[in-house]
């Protein structure tokens, strides 16, 4: 449990140094989410909220500023609570659960900015969010499978 | 790979397909509209070239109206993502500096403004 944290702070960690190469502001390839898909499907999602926070918490004290802790967290909770009841349903594999945890940590941080900033002009950042949302968790989704495969 | 997931994300694409092709931006805009934290504070023709400073203590936002299209050339916050956005120019489409709340949203004659907060 505390080495999936340190694995999704190392992945935080790499994602900041990653992250001012890519072009679209507000895209992150959001890795970190890797370590709570592992923790719900090894562990149930007592644990992986644990490990989420955790890793929210810790990366956002490390390495961000509390406006991006709060950004993060509230995508990360909003993400762990869709996937923790699809994984309830259990109609979708890790792929698929990932892909629905990156949609929806873009589309809860999306919501809470403009909530929050009250900047207009935000919502034209929806679909390039969800897209960017669906391939990173397709990508973490993939690469969920195969460690999951590997290890029991 | 279950069945499920190939549903689903086929179901996430073309979503994100659609929303994506409708929703963008393809039309020139006329005016950048600069709001700061949800008030419209200034509003600048794209035909001239002009610039707008923002400033609140030590934070700051510069905006600059050239060729037709509206940047932001610095600002204080952290990331400078605003910064790193570029240029835009087309209907609809706009720079936001979320940490100093300033967005510049571009609209043109007849399309519909963006939704305000």
């Amino acid at each position: 449990m505390a080495l999936l944290t340190a694995v999704g702070l190392l992945l935080s960690w790499l994602e900041s140094w990653l992250v001012p190469a890519i072009a679209i502001p507000g895209v992150k390839p959001g890795l970190a989410n890797l370590a709570t898909v592992l923790a719900l499907f090894w562990f149930g999602r007592r644990d992986a909220l644990a490990v989420s926070l955790a890793r929210v918490l810790l990366a956002g004290l490390l390495f961000g500023s509390l406006s991006s802790l709060l950004y993060a967290l509230s995508g990360a909770l909003l993400a762990l609570a869709g996937m923790a009841l699809a994984r309830r349903s259990d109609r979708l594999g890790p792929v698929g659960i990932s892909a629905l945890g990156g949609v929806l940590h873009n589309a809860a941080q999306l919501s809470l900015a403009a909530l929050v900033a009250k900047t207009p002009g935000l919502l034209g950042y929806f679909p390039i969010l969800f897209l960017a949302g669906t391939l990173t968790g397709l990508l973490n989704g993939v690469l969920s499978l195969a460690v999951l495969k590997r290890v029991k | 790979m279950r069945k499920g997931d190939w549903v689903f994300i086929a179901i996430l694409l073309l979503v994100g397909g659609a929303l994506w092709l409708f929703l963008r931006p393809d039309t020139p805009a006329q005016t950048a509209q600069i709001y700061c934290a949800g008030e419209l504070v200034a509003e600048l023709p794209l035909g001239e070239d002009d610039s707008y400073r923002w400033e609140e203590g030590d934070a700051y936002v510069s905006i600059e109206i050239s060729a037709g299209g509206a940047r932001v050339t610095d600002a204080s916050c952290p990331d400078g993502d605003c910064i790193k956005r570029g240029a835009i120019y087309l209907a609809g489409e706009s720079i936001v500096c979320l940490p100093n709340r300033i967005s510049v949203v571009l609209s043109g004659a007849d399309s519909l403004d963006a939704v305000v907060y």
